[in-house]
């Protein structure tokens, strides 16, 4: 398996993935801080829905979840190219012709995506809420004390929308691999994210710090990611080219 | 001397709901050597090569390719067959060498020399040069060197001198009469160049809509038909239509 994931890295171009990953950061450095100023400036000189976007909290949820719908879009990405593509007609005769299970090389290439997805997106979001709180400890935006608590919920938060990211990406690659469609799995890939990320702000927002929907969020993700992939294993094991 | 089977099918069928694709096929290599499968498009073969390298799975019939059922031992097959069925493709944005490198680790193969095959099919220059910027005829040759780097005791070539130039396809003969001579393996070909079947193939099948209705050795053909494969091609193919 280790061995399989090593020739998937070898012969897919990664690069361009880091490249995506470091342009979604910028981003959302530029997002956290256009919160933080909201914040700065006060609600009170804007309209009063606008104080969904301010305090830490909010901040926390917002970023995590921009973060979730745009690392499931680049998961969606990589899927095209890893599996997509590679169970296409002209190059499944290729893949199909190994003598390795094709079960396992499917899994090694979920294995591939699924941790470059959660592993970059914690990475990032760690690094921008680092950076953030390094400012915020110089020049307060948003509040004139940053309390631990806020810190610990940003890794959470971040740790648990990271892993739904990955689930995700494992649904949108099923959709677009039933439908043999590359623009169909980048679809879904926006898609599903946003429509649940909707659900999860409006909640999230109304209990400030409540982050059982984030939970329940991540478990749903991963079920039907696991149930999707046993299936589309079964699909591959009969597959014909 | 009875003779060792490298592929013996029986009754091997292949449908597409209402369509058989391949009908009751009986195909009998011998080790060592080179049997030509000839047919019009269309006619079955490529969905032969498929049902005897596991991309596809038989309807109806057994194939036993070195001995072993290929609906039961697919892994074990796989790694004794070298094949290039329909265009082959590759890591477009990497090397041929890399591109064979990554072959023989799916292989389970190591150790083997990747440039010493490359001059053996007439790619030992192309260096670092991606495979995207390959022509057809390069391509071809890189996919006949996949093929038979993992040192394959039997090659499943569908239609591989395709868009090789004249003197590729001359190298390509003797490189296939060479493995066959000197590395015992066996070789299936089909091409649609009869004069080229007849220069590498000791044995010939012919295909017609799904069926083989004949199985020869060269040397029978030649006696009947002193003209050549040709000849006897078109006469099988016209009794074939006229049975219709």
């Amino acid at each position: 398996m280790i061995k399989l994931i090593r020739l998937e890295l070898k012969r897919n171009r990664i690069k361009k993935y880091i490249v995506a990953s470091i342009i979604i950061s910028i981003v959302m450095f530029a997002f956290i801080y256009a919160l933080a100023f909201l914040s700065y400036i006060g609600v009170d000189n804007f309209d009063s829905d606008l104080k969904v976007f301010t305090g830490y909290d909010s901040i926390i949820s917002w970023i995590s979840v921009l973060s979730m719908v745009a690392f499931t879009t680049l998961s969606a990405v990589m899927y095209t190219r890893f599996v997509i593509d590679e169970y296409k007609q002209e190059r499944k005769i290729l893949l199909l012709s190994y003598p390795q299970k094709r079960n396992i090389i499917f899994l090694s290439k979920l294995t591939v995506v699924f941790l470059f997805t959660t592993m970059t997106m914690i990475i990032c979001n760690l690094f921008i809420y680092l950076v953030f709180s390094v400012s915020e400890n110089v020049f307060h935006l948003v509040d004139n004390t940053l309390p631990i608590e806020i810190i610990q919920r940003a890794i959470k938060v971040t740790i648990l929308t990271s892993l739904t990211a990955g689930g995700f990406g494992i649904v949108a690659m099923g959709i677009g691999f039933i439908k043999n469609s590359v623009p169909m799995t980048i679809i879904s890939g926006i898609l599903i994210p946003a429509l649940f990320s909707n659900i999860v702000l409006v909640s999230a927002n109304n209990v400030v710090g409540n982050d059982m929907f984030f939970i329940v969020l991540m478990v749903l993700s991963l079920i039907l990611g696991v149930v999707i992939s046993t299936r589309l294993m079964k699909k591959i094991n009969i597959m014909e080219a | 001397m009875k003779k060792t089977l490298v592929v013996k099918t029986d009754n091997l069928t292949k449908s597409y709901s209402s369509i058989e694709a391949v009908y009751q096929c009986n195909i009998s290599i011998a080790k060592g050597s080179i049997y030509g499968l000839l047919g019009e498009n269309g006619a079955g073969k490529t969905t032969i090569f498929k049902l005897l390298t596991g991309l596809l799975i038989p309807t109806m019939g057994k194939a036993e390719v070195l001995g072993m059922d290929i609906t039961k031992c697919r892994s074990d097959i796989l790694k004794n067959i070298g094949s290039i069925i329909e265009v082959p493709v590759f890591y477009e944005h990497l090397s041929a060498v890399k591109n064979l490198e990554i072959h023989l680790a799916y292989m389970g193969v190591s150790g083997l020399e990747i440039n010493s095959v490359l001059e053996m099919v007439g790619l030992s220059n192309t260096n670092n040069q991606p495979v995207s910027q390959f022509s057809l005829g390069m391509r071809q040759r890189l996919g006949i060197a996949r093929a038979l780097i993992h040192k394959p005791k039997l090659l499943i070539l569908d239609e591989p001198v395709n868009g090789l130039d004249p003197t590729g396809i001359r190298e390509m003969r003797k490189l296939f009469l060479k493995l066959k001579q000197e590395e015992n393996m066996t070789i299936l070909i089909s091409s649609h160049n009869l004069s080229e079947v007849e220069h590498v193939a000791d044995t010939i099948g012919i295909i017609a809509k799904g069926k083989i209705i004949e199985e020869v050795t060269l040397s029978e053909v030649i006696q009947k038909f002193p003209n050549g494969l040709e000849d006897y091609f078109f006469n099988i193919l016209k009794g074939d239509n006229k049975r219709d």
